[in-house]
């Protein structure tokens, strides 16, 4: 990979050092034309949500649009906020999601380990069934988890439901596990030989070593329990246990959808989220780059 | 797998794919052999005594004999119930759920749980309960839901409770309320049983600036005795239509709303049907159909109607004085105020009104009822169905049901609901809150069979490719016919 990068660069190095200065600049001017129009396309909805939690619930639906509110309606922020208990769905869901990624950084890396770095007798066959578990469409285990979680385990309305079934997560073994196979297998022979075991190799040596893949697990698990709506919905009785996103909901109803203060309610349900991808973004670029895998 | 699985959960959203699903999983649907609350009826084991909060002489403590389920309530039961409503709604509705369990008698308790602003999570959550026999007491529900529930085996029907037995609703109470309230809630699938009970119902209405109407020269505004022709509304339509020099119009005369309810109305109004009397073909490609697509194709291509849904942006437009009139629900009422008032903030810009939607005989008018019914869940005990059906007999009583309609725009299920004070006072503020009351006995039901719910998306995409010129109104109804019938096969 790093080969290929530097191939790139000296390529790159090789047209500035030719003649032909305009087809460089024509070139420039698309490709930053390209990555203007990228960046314009991710950035607007974030715009736009934030203008329209500024602007009166009948301006943020006039049409043609406004583009900046004929006057700045902060008490948008006030009312939405009021409009459910976004106090405890915060609570909530910062609970759920702190829980479900420790566990699954927890799981995830024992397995991931064992899948890289140990031998065992059908240790493909294992991971092949995992990996087939992908496939199988969430529709098809949902009803199946409800019954083992609520009936089985008498879990409703708690917290435990809302961790527990995301802790075998497949996808986050998976990439771990493509994370620790670059691993050199010299560093694990000299731990070895210094007498060091599976689990001291795997936490003083592996788990140092692999944090952009770890950080990579735990963001994308934070994201989708922060996210997570249908799920909590269905095994919780009410706002003691639900997380923020079905505070989302309380904005719809039959006649209409309060539109401005559902902006402004999804500004400051998001903002936790933002903030945390861009601290931990540089971890989680270079993760995803290192294992391969593309978003 | 958990950002995976999350992903596929959050594409869920259709309620047919559960459905079949869940149908696959609880094996084949036995509408027929769905025990009756009746059919399970026992007499109360308790002595009359031990029931202190009942009086004997008005409600008899056995029914051996009879259809009709009476219970008797002498330990405390507390009943979960599963609703939509949010805001000002949830506080109209918790205030009236306090009342109940203050003063029932029947050591009756109501925990209200919100599924927020959602029927498909309802929905979702009842299918998934059912499976793991955890459903709630009761829950609010569409025609299309009750119906698999009732095929799951999963509710109770309500004949046995509101129109037999000691729990019954009174001969006054059924005078009162409007009979296609009651008539609604039958399914003829299920031997014509009561499955739901009407809870937050709405009419399909027309919605007119009045000061436009004034200004055009146009008479009628669909009230009774004003009610509208489709000649009337086309011509009133080209006549309330403004257009600017360069031929665009600034003022439409009508918006068209893509919904299948108001596609149903139409059709309704227009002297056709959507489903034939075997419900077992859809019959809204034939005439009454075609005619109502053309219509409104015809003024799309003339520049006199439009269509701008997305979140319900038509209402601000009737309150910008864009759009001269609309067909929506009743329960918009307070949105359309509000954008004719800028939120509160100002006079209403201009007078407006609620009628009846276009008729082919004003004579004979037909519009759609539609809204929140409640089903009741059979929870394998006497009691907690009898439980469930005390709340909803007290919500729906003479106060509450004029009065929650007050504070949420919902249509009163009551004729004595006029007589009502606070009723009369709020019409004061909300005249149009009146007109719509005024047309409550002049609407029907849409269709309750299962596949309805899918094939309701199927139409509106027809009016949709009608409409924007992709397909002639003939040949997208004979397309939503052709995959209609196939889902209606598909989903007996």
């Amino acid at each position: 990979m790093v080969g290929a990068v530097t191939a790139s660069r000296q390529s790159a190095s090789g047209v500035a050092a030719r003649p032909g200065g305009s087809l460089r600049v024509l070139l420039r001017v698309a490709v930053h034309g390209f990555l203007l129009t990228g960046a314009i396309t991710t950035v607007f909805p974030f715009y736009w949500m934030l203008v329209s939690s500024l602007k009166s619930n009948t301006e943020a639906t006039a049409s043609p649009p406004t583009f900046w509110p004929k006057a700045l309606q902060w008490a948008n922020y006030g009312s939405a906020w009021a409009s459910a208990p976004f106090g405890r769905y915060f609570l909530n869901t910062i609970i759920v999601s702190v829980c479900q990624v420790v566990g699954v950084l927890l799981v995830a890396s024992l397995a991931a380990y064992a899948f890289a770095r140990m031998e065992f007798h059908g240790k493909n066959a294992v991971f092949t069934v995992f990996l087939a578990t992908l496939m199988i469409p969430g529709e098809v285990t949902l009803i199946p988890n409800f019954v083992i979680v609520t009936k089985w385990l008498g879990w409703y309305d708690t917290y435990q439901a809302q961790v527990v079934p995301y802790l075998g997560s497949v996808f986050a073994i998976f990439l771990l596990r493509q994370f620790f196979m670059s691993i050199p297998k010299d560093l694990e022979d000299a731990a070895v030989m210094d007498g060091c075991g599976q689990l001291r190799f795997l936490w003083s040596i592996v788990v140092p070593l692999s944090r952009p893949a770890l950080i990579t697990v735990g963001l994308l698990n934070f994201l989708g329990a922060w996210n997570a709506f249908l799920w909590p919905l269905l095994v919780t009785r009410g706002a003691a246990m639900r997380p923020i996103q079905v505070g989302l909901s309380a904005f719809s109803t039959d006649g209409g959808t309060r539109y401005a203060e559902l902006m402004a309610a999804s500004t400051f349900v998001i903002l936790p989220t933002a903030v945390i991808y861009l601290i931990a973004q540089r971890y989680f670029v270079e993760g995803i780059t290192r294992t391969g895998l593309k978003g | 797998m958990a950002v995976s699985r999350r992903t596929m959960m959050a594409r869920i959203g259709g309620v047919s794919g559960l459905a079949a699903f869940l149908a696959a999983c609880g094996g084949e649907a036995a509408p027929a052999a769905a025990p009756t609350a009746a059919a399970k009826a026992e007499p109360t084991k308790a002595p009359a005594a031990a029931a202190p909060t009942m009086a004997p002489a008005a409600q008899p403590t056995v029914a051996p004999t009879v259809a009709g389920t009476t219970v008797n309530f002498d330990k405390p039961t507390e009943i979960t119930f599963w609703h939509t409503q949010t805001g000002a709604n949830l506080a109209a509705l918790d205030a009236i759920v306090a009342e109940f369990n203050k003063s029932n008698g029947k050591k009756i308790t109501v925990k209200a749980e919100t599924i927020p602003g959602s029927y498909t999570g309802v929905y979702q959550k009842a299918m998934a309960a059912i499976q793991a026999g955890q459903t709630p007491d009761v829950a609010v529900g569409y025609e299309s839901m009750a119906v698999e529930y009732m095929k799951a085996k999963a509710i109770v029907a309500l004949d046995d409770y509101a129109l037999k037995g000691g729990q019954a609703l009174s001969a006054d109470d059924l005078k009162d309320i409007f009979p296609i309230y009651i008539e609604s809630n039958k399914y003829p699938m299920f031997q014509n049983k009561m499955l739901t009970f009407p809870f937050t119902k709405s009419l399909a209405v027309q919605y007119w600036n009045e000061d436009f109407l004034k200004a055009a020269g146009v008479a009628k505004n669909g009230q009774k005795g004003q009610i509208m022709s489709f000649d009337d509304f086309k011509k009133a339509t080209t006549a309330l239509t403004k257009k600017g020099a360069d031929g665009k119009a600034s003022v439409y005369g009508a918006h068209i709303k893509i919904d299948t309810s108001y596609i149903d109305a139409f059709i309704f109004a227009n002297g056709g049907e959507v489903l034939d009397k075997d419900q077992a073909k859809v019959t809204f490609n034939q005439d009454a159909g075609v005619q109502i697509f053309e219509m409104w194709a015809e003024m799309v291509k003339n520049g006199e109607a439009y269509e701008n849904n997305k979140d319900s942006a038509y209402q601000n437009d009737f309150g910008a004085g864009k759009v001269a009139g609309f067909h929506d629900t009743t329960t918009g009422r307070p949105w359309v105020r509000k954008a004719l008032t800028a939120d509160g903030k100002e006079p209403e810009k201009y007078k407006w009104s609620v009628g009846m939607i276009p008729q082919k005989d004003p004579n004979k008018p037909i519009s759609v009822l539609f809204g929140g019914n409640v089903v009741v869940f059979d929870n394998k005990d006497k009691v907690r169905p009898a439980a469930g059906w005390e709340w909803i007999k007290f919500f729906t009583n003479k106060e509450n049901s004029a009065v929650f309609p007050i504070k949420t725009g919902y249509m009163p299920l009551r004729k004595s609901a006029a007589e009502n004070p606070e009723v009369k006072a709020n019409w004061e503020k909300d005249p149009q809150g009146k007109q719509a009351f005024d047309l409550s006995d002049l609407v029907r039901a849409e269709p309750q069979i299962p596949a309805w719910q899918d094939i309701r998306g199927i139409l509106q995409d027809a009016l949709t490719a009608t409409i924007t010129g992709k397909m002639t109104a003939k040949a997208a109804l004979d397309d939503a016919a052709s995959k209609a019938n196939k889902l209606i096969e598909e989903k007996k």
